[in-house]
């Protein structure tokens, strides 16, 4: 994944943070207990915890995809918990979801177009945001016109970032991002999260990855059961990975 | 480390969507349900042996309906499989037996088992082409279904064409002995078919269909053949149907293929498992008698009433069918049974 | 014979023309909103019928006549699906066809009580008439009705391949959090899929109405066509669905010179049951709903 630096100016990026949330899906189920979380901009927040502790359920509610039961959502000063997704999009928060997420019926290009369906009533600005994904990303001109469907795993994460980043968005929930990619482009994955954490952005970063999410965040978060177990910054948790996967398995 | 929080979290995974197993906690006593059935059926038995010889004819069609619909029900109410076709097995079943007695002179108790047969066959052709697909197409397929049965009848001769076929009097006697028979028949049939419902719902059969309906790749992923059990489930309702058809042409002496493949038959058969309840043994029971009387009700007071001094035409019945179906679907879909039996069910995720 | 044989292709592609036509709102419903509509056969009839009348009726001209129907039909899908989506997003499958089958039977009725169930040609105006080109004998009117489906079904596509909106209502077919993610408004576009479905529907109705007498009881023998070519086209491709009427259109044609007409149904059911069975697995992957 090379990438060409791009004049990605940002404003100073907002912080986003999780105020007390308790949500869940079914009627009576508790996913989430009480969670509060603070995502700073120009730094990489990662959440961790085992399965069914509810790192997903996080961004979801982050994102707009679950309302919360109780609790807000803070962009900066402003309460968005009562936005739904596509006008977070419009707030600048953007959601590189789990697994393949391209549209895989339609091209490479139209899955960039509708990435910036936002900007759809400016037509030039729709385009000049492909362009500046294809200038980001040039190794995605080559298969612009191919169906995503029948892109590699690395391919399709490459074009999956560009759609992400398309509308400029200062806030970015990153959901395993690595998971069924080859070794080699994993590397990359998180270099270019790095990248985006350079320039300014503000970063939440769910992962099965423990390891290589500690490498790059700048604050850790972990949860246990819906609730906040631990948290701080990347110091506290490096040398201590086993310990926190050994206690993990014991919960 | 962190202490267990109080209530049981659900994996958020939904890609795994949970399998629920809904095991229903009764309330009420185990027998009341069967008591309530023999009830029914020991009083439609009485009706039937003092009631006017027309109203008898309406009760025949209140058995008839039970039959199929406890039939219908095993793949459409417990398993979710809406089948829009229930003319198509019935009419099967009527016309094997039909021409059997027609061309072959076989006598009444000769066709019924051969009619049962004509209609499994039948709905195996059909349930191996479409049962692997999800239940949208078998909907539509079944319903398109009726059609293509009339086209065939009407075209091929040994059918009798579109000049029906006539069938001999299942036994000799007056007319009030030959309706006394078809009704006891019937009795015996719907009897029969209760039990089995009743049989099937208690069963692990019973639990599997219900596992299809909440969850199928879930059921299939726990193991359960999914394909062979919807296949169990037309094939026993097509029995039921086809022996109900054999009674059918046997108590109207001729049929043709118009009236016998009609949608409203299907209709009526959908219908009344909704009103009764869905996924209950007792369902088709409870709904049969409701709506054939509700019909016939309507078939006498339509053409009485007058909208905007309009007389409203015999087809205003079936209209009201048609509303009752759309608003029981949406606003009452467990049906008579569901308002009365409250099924708890407990989520097992897996 | 080869004469005939060429007569029926023609005929079969002209008529294939429309079954695609009237296929394609079936197409689209199911496809992209996973709605499946049952009654669809039902908004057909009333379609013809409603055109009927204010051709045979009214004494409007056919070719414009066709315009308020199908405009009549988007005003009612906007109007149906904004009251029916709220009960409808939160019931299970089996809640749906059922209620789509009741309303199926509730229109049908209806169109038999007010137009009753006498077979209704439409008077064609000037566009009786065959046009006779020496070896080749075809109606106007079927022309015209093929033409005007053809011409649509291109457009559809163009619609769907080449704009945004187009992209946009794939997108939402394919995977709708996804749409939702970029910003798409679901709701208000499944809104106008919806309707342009019965607007579709609608047309389809005028088509057949140019092309055949019809009662309302036919209503199945239509659905069954629109099932076919939905089943032989797939879903989610407008020339797909093209394709597909134009097949099945050449084959009933085709098949109805060489054998006795009535099997012609049976033929291309024996198609569909093989196709079925070869093809379950394109069919089978359509479980979650939206509207």
């Amino acid at each position: 994944m090379t990438a060409t630096q791009t004049g990605t100016t940002q404003r100073s990026s907002p912080e986003l943070r999780l105020e007390q949330v308790t949500a869940g899906y079914f009627a009576n189920d508790v996913v989430l207990d009480q969670v509060s979380l603070r995502v700073r901009p120009g730094a990489v927040t990662a959440v961790l915890g085992p399965n069914g502790s509810g790192k997903s359920t996080t961004l979801r509610v982050l994102s707009g995809f679950l309302a919360p039961r109780s609790g807000r959502v803070l962009l900066g000063e402003e309460d968005i918990t009562a936005l739904r997704v596509g006008e977070r999009l419009h707030r600048g928060v953007s959601l590189l979801p789990q697994g393949r997420s391209v549209f895989p019926e339609l091209t490479v290009l139209e899955n960039l177009r509708l990435g910036a369906w936002t900007l759809r009533h400016d037509r030039a600005a729709m385009n000049g945001a492909v362009e500046a994904m294809l200038e980001r990303y040039p190794s995605l001109r080559a298969f612009r016109d191919k169906p995503a469907g029948s892109l590699s795993g690395g391919q399709a994460r490459l074009v999956e970032f560009a759609r992400l980043l398309i509308t400029r968005p200062a806030v970015l929930l990153i959901d395993e991002p690595s998971v069924g990619l080859a070794p080699v482009l994993v590397d990359e994955v998180y270099d270019e999260i790095i990248r985006l954490k350079q320039e300014g952005r503000t970063i939440l970063l769910v992962d099965q990855n423990v390891q290589a999410a500690i490498e790059i965040a700048d604050e850790v978060y972990t949860l246990a059961y819906g609730r906040n177990h631990l948290e701080g910054g990347r110091d506290r948790f490096e040398g201590q990975l086993d310990e926190l996967i050994r206690g993990w398995l014991s919960l | 480390m962190a202490e267990r929080s109080g209530s049981p979290v659900v994996s958020e995974d939904i890609a795994l969507a949970p399998a629920v197993a809904a095991a229903s906690v009764r309330r009420r006593p185990w027998w009341i349900g069967p008591v309530i059935a023999a009830a029914i059926f020991a009083v439609l038995g009485v009706l039937g042996f003092t009631l006017a010889l027309g109203s008898v004819t309406t009760l025949i069609v209140v058995l008839l309906y039970v039959t199929i619909a406890q039939g219908w029900n095993l793949l459409g109410g417990y398993g979710g499989y809406l089948n829009f076709g229930a003319a198509v097995l019935f009419g099967t079943g009527a016309y094997t037996a039909a021409v059997l007695n027609s061309s072959l002179k076989w006598g009444f108790f000769a066709t019924l088992p051969l009619a049962a047969a004509g209609a499994v066959i039948v709905s195996l052709v059909i349930g191996i082409a479409t049962l692997r697909l999800r239940s949208h197409y078998f909907a539509i397929f079944t319903l398109v279904l009726t059609f293509l049965a009339a086209v065939v009848v009407r075209n091929v001769p040994l059918f009798g064409g579109a000049n029906g076929v006539y069938v001999a009097v299942p036994i000799d006697g007056n007319n009030r002995a030959i309706t006394l028979f078809v009704f006891v028949t019937l009795l015996v049939l719907a009897i029969i078919a209760t039990i089995v419902a009743w049989a099937v719902e208690h069963s692990r059969f019973g639990n599997a269909l219900v596992a299809i309906k909440e969850d199928e790749p879930a059921a299939q992923v726990l193991g359960v053949r999914t394909t062979s059990v919807k296949l169990w489930a037309l094939v026993i309702g097509a029995a039921l149907a086809g022996a109900a058809g054999a009674v059918y042409a046997f108590q109207t002496g001729y049929i043709e293929p118009n009236g016998t493949f009609d949608v409203s038959l299907s209709l009526d058969i959908v219908l009344l498992c909704v009103v009764g309840g869905l996924g209950s043994w007792i369902g088709p029971l409870i709904g049969g008698v409701i709506v054939v009387v509700l019909q016939q009700w309507l078939r006498v007071a339509i053409p009485d009433i007058s909208l905007f001094g309009v007389q409203l035409p015999a087809e205003a019945s079936r209209l009201v069918l048609g509303v009752l179906l759309i608003v029981f679907a949406l606003f009452a879909r467990r049906g008579i049974v569901g308002f009365v039996v409250r099924r708890r069910g407990r989520s097992v995720t897996v | 014979m080869l004469e005939q044989l060429l007569q029926a292709g023609v005929n079969g592609i002209l008529l294939g023309g429309v079954y695609g036509g009237f296929a394609v709102g079936l197409s689209l419903i199911l496809g992209v909103l996973r709605i499946v509509n049952i009654a669809h056969s039902a908004v057909l009839i009333i379609g013809a019928l409603g055109y009927w009348q204010l051709v045979n009726g009214l004494g409007l001209d056919p070719l414009l006549a066709i315009v308020p129907i199908v405009l009549l039909g988007y005003l009612l899908g906007l109007g149906v699906q904004r009251g029916v989506a709220h009960y409808l997003r939160r019931e299970s499958d089996t809640t749906v066809l059922l209620a789509f089958f009741g309303l199926m039977v509730v229109i049908e009725t209806i169109a038999i009580i007010v137009w009753t169930t006498d077979t209704k040609t439409l008077d064609l105006h000037y566009l009786g008439g065959v046009l006779d080109l020496g070896f080749l004998r075809v109606p106007v009117a079927r022309v015209v009705a093929a033409g005007l489906s053809f011409a649509l079904l291109v457009a559809l596509h163009l619609f769907l391949t080449r704009t945004l909106t187009g992209s946009a209502i794939r997108g939402l077919s394919s995977n709708r959090d996804v749409a939702e993610m970029v910003g798409i408004d679901g709701n208000r576009l499944s809104r106008h899929v919806f309707a342009m479905s019965i607007a579709f529907s609608a047309f389809g109705g005028t088509a057949l109405a140019l092309v055949v007498p019809f009662t309302p009881q036919d209503h199945l023998r239509w659905l069954a066509w629109a099932f076919l070519v939905v089943i032989l086209g797939g879903l989610g491709s407008a020339l797909r669905t093209l394709v597909a009427g134009v097949v099945i259109g050449v084959v009933e044609s085709v098949v109805g010179v060489l054998l006795p007409f009535q099997y012609t149904y049976l033929v291309l059911y024996g198609l569909l049951a093989v196709v079925l069975l070869v093809r379950n697995q394109g069919l089978g992957g359509l479980k979650a709903r939206s509207l």
